[in-house]
């Protein structure tokens, strides 16, 4: 008897199945994945049912452990438990200024390039810290959702600069995630609070996470989240406030050496528990039972908050700019939401509300909102919901510049322009006969060079030798909508061009990004060629899918037949070399198809933007219609 | 969408220096949703690169119209006059600027925030008063008087920076 046969689930060949997308809240103390499921969005927990789960790696030589079970051993083996990795991602060695990690961990001696700490599995860079939180959370969306995910959406701060959005990517890659964008945490909070009350107006959200601190003013209307300024502190959070509850804790006993690493850490953990409790006990006992220090005391939370004022003086200034940056009157601004744990902490709220002047809402979970916004928009970028109305426009969190003469900065872009943004600027050489140039790349709002970040340097070789002033120099920065930076330098006379996607030295090379895949895939080469065939066949029939569904609702319309020709045999062709299985071939077929659809797939977008523009009444295009002779006259 | 037209045609948007500025943000708006590289997410790597070409110039179109400075200049521009690198203002003009460089930097000194403030706004104004100065000269033809405007509002936008900036360094403090 032949027994029927059951397919797989998430094998079924409808291209019209619904994907599968989720959004990842990759944070500093916790990290979170949701899904929207049914139409709801959800965040997805764990076998024992957690949502949370603590961003901490544990690395010995046998094993690793992630989450929960790694940050058990946190006060037993602290050297080789990383937490807040998040604090280093794409940080060099020379900018850390940050006192607890450097404390807490045994930093690998090395040059200027990225910050790698020492473990018992060799030296391991934030990024492979943050790949192991991402595989473990990819691994609990493809157990709750019935197969791998297609795509996904990570958060960072709206404050985080070029090199830490690259090093999120390249974790990302060394997960073996497709990242559907880049989205600020901000944004996100709004996206999650907006969808489920129809909001529209200004809104104001303070991110206030385990060791970031973002605030964005965001205009809602119609679906539309633009985002007016972003500001805030990529170095400051909850974290912050332990610290100094900690230092209060250890003046209170009067202890003034130094801790060893595992007082240490016990003495953040009760920090804080401590800090915790406070949130609703006016008063909590504390009783510190550590190897170096036995103390027993209690400590207020006005302590508490004299000794953390500062922290939320620096937040309230962030405030106060983004404000002005947005061209809004405080009196203007209609919601203000609260996000990450540390908004809980009952000083900031007041503080928030006095700032501007409102109740600020916090009806969705503060830790979960930001999962649940990158969610939805993982939902509609991945293109389960074509007809959403739902548009996210961000800005560029920190101004863009060149090194010229004299160590000064150059502005090519201002911070809070609306991205994808390119710029384009001109300069001269500075001596005569000069034929190189070195364009070095700058991120941050003074004017020194010494107070930016750089984000790398490359060379124009190759200029004629002229006099000083007579080569023209033009530099392009390109801004995707993920906040990524390329810059490209050309001589306008000769045309010699020089162009970085900019890497820069905090963040790993590809080079290093591919022999980590490779080495990940090690224990079978077969699985990394069949990935690569896997790949190029998704992207493939990808191709082969949008253009036919293009092709068939208006190829008849903007080609004439032999185009029409070309791209329905164009698309036959390509979809009999994906059977094979040859890389190459399909990569190469993939590129000749694509190409030739272009000038399609320009005239179909050009015919939406006219209907778009033309879909308004009647009184607003004869309007137009005499600016059309304001110009001409004009002229 | 045409990258040839100019920045007004692109917005359907009278060309002059006083706009609808809520008109501008909806037709931004209805153009973005429609070029943003979000609405390519799911297709192939081409289109979403002529989505990304597309919404830069979309944005950089609503970035020079948003800001009264930069539209003033885009609209000498429009008419073919190219601003100078050191132009001639009238010494008047000159003196006041710079009595209101030092009665900032005096403000500065005091480490006044409220006094500060109160400097911004008498920028402010003046910066708005010469923006309509511009807008009257300009939508009159009388474009020679009108680039004297810019050239002033350029100072007026430079002295208010440094404000601003002067600003921040004090909540710094």
């Amino acid at each position: 008897m032949a027994l029927i046969q059951i397919t797989e689930p998430g094998q079924a060949l409808d291209p019209h199945q619904r994907k599968r997308a989720a959004g990842i809240d990759l944070g500093t103390t916790n990290s979170l994945i949701a899904s929207v499921r049914a139409g709801q969005p959800r965040v997805l927990e764990d076998e024992y049912g957690a949502g949370l789960m603590p961003s901490v790696v544990h690395f010995s030589e046998d094993a690793l452990l992630v989450g929960e079970s790694a940050q058990a051993m946190a006060s037993s083996d602290p050297l080789n438990t990383i937490a807040s990795a998040k604090r280093l991602l794409g940080r060099g060695r020379s900018d850390i200024a940050d006192r607890a990690m450097v404390k807490n961990y045994r930093l690998a001696e090395g040059d200027e390039g990225m910050v790698r700490l020492e473990t018992a599995a060799g030296d391991i860079s934030p990024v492979q810290v943050s790949a192991e939180i991402l595989k473990v959370l990819a691994a609990r969306g493809q157990e709750t959702l019935g197969g791998g995910l297609d795509g996904v959406v990570i958060t960072v701060p709206a404050y985080f600069d070029d090199a830490q959005r690259q090093a999120t990517r390249d974790a990302a890659a060394l997960a073996g995630l497709t990242v559907l964008r880049l989205l600020n945490e901000p944004t996100a909070a709004a996206v999650a609070y907006g969808l489920d009350t129809g909001e529209s107006g200004n809104i104001a959200v303070f991110d206030l996470g385990g060791g970031t601190f973002d605030v964005s003013l965001l205009r809602l209307s119609r679906g539309v989240f633009e985002v007016l300024a972003t500001g805030g502190d990529s170095g400051l959070g909850g974290d912050d406030f332990d610290e100094e509850l900690a230092a209060l804790l250890l003046e209170k006993a009067g202890f003034s050496g130094t801790l060893d690493p595992v007082s240490s850490r016990q003495l953040l953990s009760m920090a804080r528990t401590a800090k915790e409790q406070l949130t609703e006990d006016s008063e909590v006992k504390v009783s510190l039972d550590l190897p170096a220090l036995n103390w027993e005391g209690a400590i207020s939370r006005l302590e508490f908050e004299a000794c953390t004022k500062h922290l939320i003086a620096k937040a309230i200034k962030a405030c106060r700019r983004v404000v002005r940056d947005s061209g809004l009157q405080s009196a203007e601004i209609d919601q203000v939401v609260l996000v990450g744990g540390a908004t809980r902490i009952p000083a900031v709220r007041s503080e928030v509300a006095t700032f501007f002047g409102k109740t600020p809402l916090s009806e969705l979970d503060p830790d979960q909102v930001v999962a649940i916004g990158a969610a939805i928009q993982a939902d509609v970028l991945i293109g389960n919901k074509p007809d959403d109305e739902m548009l996210l426009l961000d800005v560029l969190p920190l101004s863009l510049g060149l090194e010229t003469m004299g160590g000064l900065v150059e502005k090519i872009i201002a911070r809070n322009t609306p991205i994808p943004v390119q710029r384009a600027q001109e300069f001269t050489t500075y001596k005569d006969g000069q034929t190189a140039m070195l364009v070095h790349v700058l991120q941050g709002e003074r004017e020194q060079v010494a107070d930016c970040r750089s984000l790398g340097q490359f060379e124009l070789r190759g200029i004629p030798a002229m006099v000083a002033g007579a080569a023209k120099i033009r530099v392009i920065f390109q801004v995707d909508a993920d906040g990524l930076l390329s810059v490209s330098a050309s001589e306008l006379g000769t045309g010699v061009s020089a162009a970085i996607d900019v890497k820069p030295s905090y963040g790993l090379a590809e080079e290093e990004i591919m022999a980590m895949l490779k080495a990940s895939f090690s224990h079978a080469q077969e699985d990394a060629e069949a990935r690569m065939l896997l790949e190029a066949r998704v992207d493939a029939q990808r191709l082969c899918d949008a253009l036919s569904v293009a092709l068939e609702q208006d190829g008849s319309e903007l080609l004439n037949d032999a185009e029409m020709h070309a791209l329905l045999g164009g698309v036959s062709k390509l979809l009999e070399v994906v059977e094979g299985r040859s890389v190459d071939a399909i990569t190469r077929e993939t590129e000749q198809l694509s190409q030739a659809s272009d000038a399609f797939a320009a005239r179909r977008m050009n015919r939406e933007v006219q209907r778009a523009l033309t879909g308004q009444s009647v009184s607003q295009v004869l309007e137009t219609g005499a600016s059309d002779e304001t110009a001409l006259s004009s002229d | 969408m045409d990258f040839n037209q100019n920045f007004f045609e692109l917005f359907r948007l009278e060309v002059g220096f006083d706009l609808d500025l809520e008109r501008l943000r909806e037709q931004f708006q209805i153009l973005q949703r429609e070029v943003h590289p979000d609405r390519y997410a799911d297709q192939d790597a081409r289109s979403q690169r002529l989505a990304t070409q597309w919404s830069m110039h979309v944005n950089e179109a609503f970035s020079v119209l948003s800001k009264p400075l930069p539209r003033a200049i885009y609209l000498l521009g429009l008419t073919n006059i190219v601003l100078e690198q050191n132009p001639t203002l009238e010494p008047d003009f000159l003196f006041e600027q710079i009595t209101l460089r030092e009665s900032l930097d005096h403000v500065v000194e005091t480490r006044s925030v409220d006094d500060l403030a109160v400097l911004l706004d008498e920028f402010s104004e003046k910066l708005m008063a010469e923006q309509s100065q511009f807008s009257q000269r300009f939508d009159a033809g009388a474009l020679d008087l009108a680039t004297q405007s810019v050239y002033r509002m350029q100072f007026l936008n430079k002295l208010q920076i440094a404000a601003q900036q002067a600003e921040e360094m004090l909540w710094d403090e």
